[in-house]
């Protein structure tokens, strides 16, 4: 029962460190969402440069790791071009950089699984291509890729424990620093792994009743 | 279907720019918060203008007792201390500012100090040769010994520096400890940010030893079960301890300078050794 008092006992950190995450992964989610339709949108546009932007966006993002993402905003953008983020800024900018290449592959992946007899019909009832994305295709695709994108989000609130790396006060900063209190090196690491594990698991119950309802709206 | 597509585009443009906009803003804000904690880089133009609001950011990566470290004081609040601490706060002090402490991973520190985000580095730094062409470095302020921790049972066994050869060693990445450990022949090394890590890897016995700093070996071996410093020495090539100032910041480097010399004339860093040992026993 070592676990439950040392949180108890530390609780101030634990819990700091938690605001911390849920905030940075909160703005990854949020952010990477909006940004990844955009590039979806952009990788599956006719005009060439367009989709050539969206598609090197992607690939780069996606094939270059995190962590180093991180350290290239976070330092080498400061002694190369002077922009200086704070921590939570360029946590936040990694974070939905590359959650938006994921997301929009999973965006692209759900609007051309959209039958195209769906924009057919849209658009011989006289709707515009933008109508009848944002009120026929998207909508469908959406509730399509819904379980793809709910695996993303936990993958974004695991990732978000990198940024400890630059200083960001989350909860793997938070542990580190019990540890270095306590000298004890398993047990904080131990409550940090259940904390990320309830906060993943509510996170896909929530996304499950949500998927439930768009499920049920189907049937009628 | 061009013009909606334009328009998207035209969309996609201006929340561009107006995202840019908005790191221009911070960078700018950022820079102006810099020149007031940058002592002197630049401030001649306005001398004395933001005395009250001068800030001293240093950076240290406090798992390094007695050197930096961290404790739960009384009121649960969370505390950096350490010797090294009690340092910066004379610095602080001679300068006129206020400090702020950063703890970051040792990896990052010069980083940190390289793009600007703080100050000085005060952490336990090593004047070594390829740091020196990165960052400006201080007079040595502390000398300490080198320790190699075992497993209490291996004592007897790794108690000299040649009982080391070809066997698995841990020690913090980037550190002194790093190049004394390359210098075992044949040892296989194990590189981890934390010490703390590095003490895990001991007791679980993925290593055979770590080589640590003196005074935090003793302070670990103190504070967990089953471990030892044996009475092998690692070879010190009589270095200390220096502060980093980012490079061509000479005036900021003197200041640090005075303040060490008037702390060594006085034996004020003995003090703050003592000091800094008591506390983390204590906790």
């Amino acid at each position: 029962m070592k676990l439950f008092e040392m949180f108890w006992e530390y609780r101030s950190y634990f819990l700091s460190g938690l605001q911390y995450t849920l905030l940075l992964a909160a703005i990854g989610v949020l952010g990477g969402f909006i940004v990844g339709i955009f590039i979806a949108l952009l990788r599956m546009s006719r005009w060439r440069i367009l989709k050539f932007i969206g598609t090197a966006w992607v690939e780069i993002l996606r094939g270059t790791p995190m962590l180093v993402q991180l350290l290239i905003i976070h330092y080498g953008f400061a002694t190369q071009f002077h922009l200086e983020f704070s921590v939570l800024e360029s946590g936040a900018i990694t974070l939905i950089l590359n959650s938006s290449a994921y997301l929009a592959e999973i965006f692209r992946a759900g609007i051309q699984g959209v039958d195209r007899g769906q924009t057919e019909a849209a658009r011989s009832l006289g709707m515009g291509s933008g109508m009848t994305m944002r009120y026929i295709v998207l909508p469908q695709a959406l509730k399509n890729v819904l379980p793809a994108i709910g695996n993303e989000f936990i993958t974004i609130i695991k990732e978000s424990s990198i940024v400890y790396v630059i200083g960001a006060a989350e909860i793997i900063y938070q542990t580190y620093t019990i540890t270095t209190i306590t000298y004890d090196a398993m047990t904080p690491y131990l409550i940090a792994a259940i904390m990320y594990f309830i906060l993943t698991f509510m996170l896909s119950k929530i996304l499950g009743v949500f998927e439930r309802k768009l499920m049920n709206r189907d049937k009628r | 279907m061009m013009k909606k597509w334009s328009l998207l585009t035209i969309c996609l443009l201006v929340s561009v720019s107006l995202l840019a906009a908005c790191g221009q803003n911070k960078n700018n804000s950022g820079a102006s918060a810099n020149a007031g904690g940058k002592t002197g880089t630049s401030a001649s133009s306005a001398p004395e203008e933001s005395a009250a609001s001068k800030k001293l950011v240093v950076g240290m990566s406090a798992d390094f007792p007695p050197y930096e470290f961290h404790i739960k004081s009384a009121d649960g609040k969370d505390q950096i201390v350490g010797f090294d601490v009690d340092i910066a706060n004379e610095i602080a002090k001679d300068l006129g500012a206020e400090l702020e402490i950063k703890d970051m991973q040792f990896t990052s520190l010069l980083n940190e100090l390289k793009s600007g985000r703080v100050d000085l580095v005060i952490s336990g730094l090593s004047p070594k040769p390829e740091r020196a062409k990165e960052v400006d470095l201080s007079n040595i302020y502390y000398k300490a010994e080198q320790a190699v921790v075992v497993l209490e049972g291996d004592k007897d066994k790794y108690a000299t520096m040649e009982s080391l050869v070809g066997k698995k060693i841990g020690v913090q990445t980037g550190s002194i400890q790093e190049d004394m450990a390359k210098e075992i022949k044949d040892a296989k090394l194990t590189k981890l940010a934390k010490i703390s890590d590095i003490i895990m890897q001991l007791k679980s016995g993925r290593v055979d030893a770590a080589i640590i700093e003196g005074p935090v070996a003793e302070s670990f071996v103190k504070n967990v079960q089953g471990l030892a410093i044996t009475a092998a020495k690692p070879v010190t090539e009589d270095e200390g301890y220096v502060i980093g100032v980012k490079k061509g910041n000479t005036e900021l480097l003197n200041q640090v300078n005075t303040t060490l010399e008037r702390l060594q004339k006085d034996n004020l860093i003995d003090q703050f050794v003592q000091k800094a040992n008591e506390l983390a026993e204590q906790k």
